[in-house]
């Protein structure tokens, strides 16, 4: 019932956006970045159960907890990015929005420098002559 | 040995599970080059463990460090924003000195108006005047600070015969008020006014002290103890006025 109530959210939503589109573009934006605004809240509560899940499945395996840490982050960070993105290239600033992704890999990529050390410390502890250096 | 297999291979898949979910989860493709990434590192991770944890065994601690670190560094970068105590402390220092500079602007104001009221209304010359502000309660500097001492420095009538001439009134009035002994109290009260010569001074006569005191009494409602008249010896005053 929900995703009908979202849909039908959704139709209203272009609907009105196409009716006043003409007259004041303005309006019409605003219009759509608040429906966009609302699915997008309404729906990241309903991902708590996955994220439920995914913290069931990392106890239970045995998972380090930092991995679903970092997981997390980045499903965090490329959602926002996203739905910034999208809101700003509604407004026709594609240029702006782009930028926002790119914020939003870099962060992403940020996050994966504590991995990429660890990894790298332990393949030169491994090798016999890079632990002399 | 068996053992130690399954947990390998069920943390491996538990892993994997992850990564998929982690690849469904996210928005658009951009992001999952990115995320897969990061996941991948997860995973080689997971598969080297035993041969990492045959070489050295903390290593998931020392990744826990090493994000723990990395987080902190990242937060400590973020908090730049002074505190609410900081912004406070800084408002009341410019809130004093404002109200400082917002006293000393009146005092100034009071001396030059007294100075032209006591020089027209009692005939005397006045050298300068002194205002002293002093807030009652030190509390609430809000409100406007109230005169805590006025001296009055008065050019003796020679000197001021002296620096514009004018023969006639010369002799009479050194006769009137030269004679008044340069005491001890005349010294002190030359220090407390911080004047470039102390002894310089002799008190005034009682009329000169009255006739500034109501003046001031009438103006701006001080009390005639808080009043301190005195007036520039002759001695120093003309000599100066010879050169």
């Amino acid at each position: 019932m929900e995703m009908i109530q979202i849909v039908g959210l959704g139709l209203m939503a272009t609907v009105l956006i196409l009716v006043v589109k003409e007259q004041k573009p303005m309006f019409a934006f605003l219009l759509a970045a608040f429906t966009g605004l609302f699915i997008f809240l309404y729906v990241i509560g309903k991902i708590e159960a996955v994220i439920k899940v995914l913290e069931d499945l990392a106890n239970r395996s045995g998972i380090p907890s930092i991995y679903l840490k970092t997981v997390l982050k980045i499903i965090g960070i490329a959602y926002i990015a996203e739905f910034g993105a999208q809101i700003v290239r509604d407004a026709g600033q594609e240029s702006i929005a782009s930028k926002i992704e790119f914020a939003g890999k870099v962060f992403i990529l940020v996050m994966a420098i504590p991995i990429i050390s660890v990894i790298v410390e332990t393949v030169m502890g491994l090798l016999p002559a890079g632990s002399g250096t | 040995m068996i053992g130690w297999l399954s947990d390998w291979l069920r943390d491996i898949i538990a892993v994997i599970l992850l990564a998929v979910l982690v690849e469904l989860l996210l928005p658009n493709k951009a992001m999952q080059r990115y995320a897969r990434l990061v996941v991948g590192l997860f995973i080689l991770l997971t598969i080297l463990s035993p041969i990492l944890r045959l070489f050295q065994t903390d290593m998931t601690n020392r990744l826990d460090a090493g994000m723990e670190l990395w987080n902190e560094r990242s937060m400590s970068k973020q908090v730049q924003m002074p505190s609410l105590e900081e912004i406070q402390r800084r408002a009341e220092d410019i809130q004093a000195m404002r109200n400082e500079e917002a006293a000393r602007l009146m005092a100034a104001t009071l001396e030059e108006s007294m100075e032209k009221a006591i020089s027209n209304e009692t005939g005397a010359a006045v050298e300068k005047v002194v205002v002293t502000l002093a807030w009652k309660n030190q509390a609430k500097e809000n409100e406007a600070p109230e005169i805590a001492a006025v001296k009055v420095t008065l050019k003796r009538k020679a000197e001021q015969a002296g620096a514009e001439p004018d023969k006639g009134h010369k002799p009479i009035e050194i006769e009137a008020v030269a004679p008044v002994d340069i005491s001890v109290g005349a010294g002190e009260k030359g220090t407390n006014a911080n004047s470039p010569e102390p002894i310089g001074f002799a008190p005034p006569s009682k009329r000169e002290m009255s006739a500034v005191q109501s003046v001031l009494a009438r103006g701006w409602g001080v009390q005639a103890e808080r009043v301190d008249v005195r007036i520039r010896a002759s001695g120093n005053s003309a000599g100066n006025g010879m050169d």
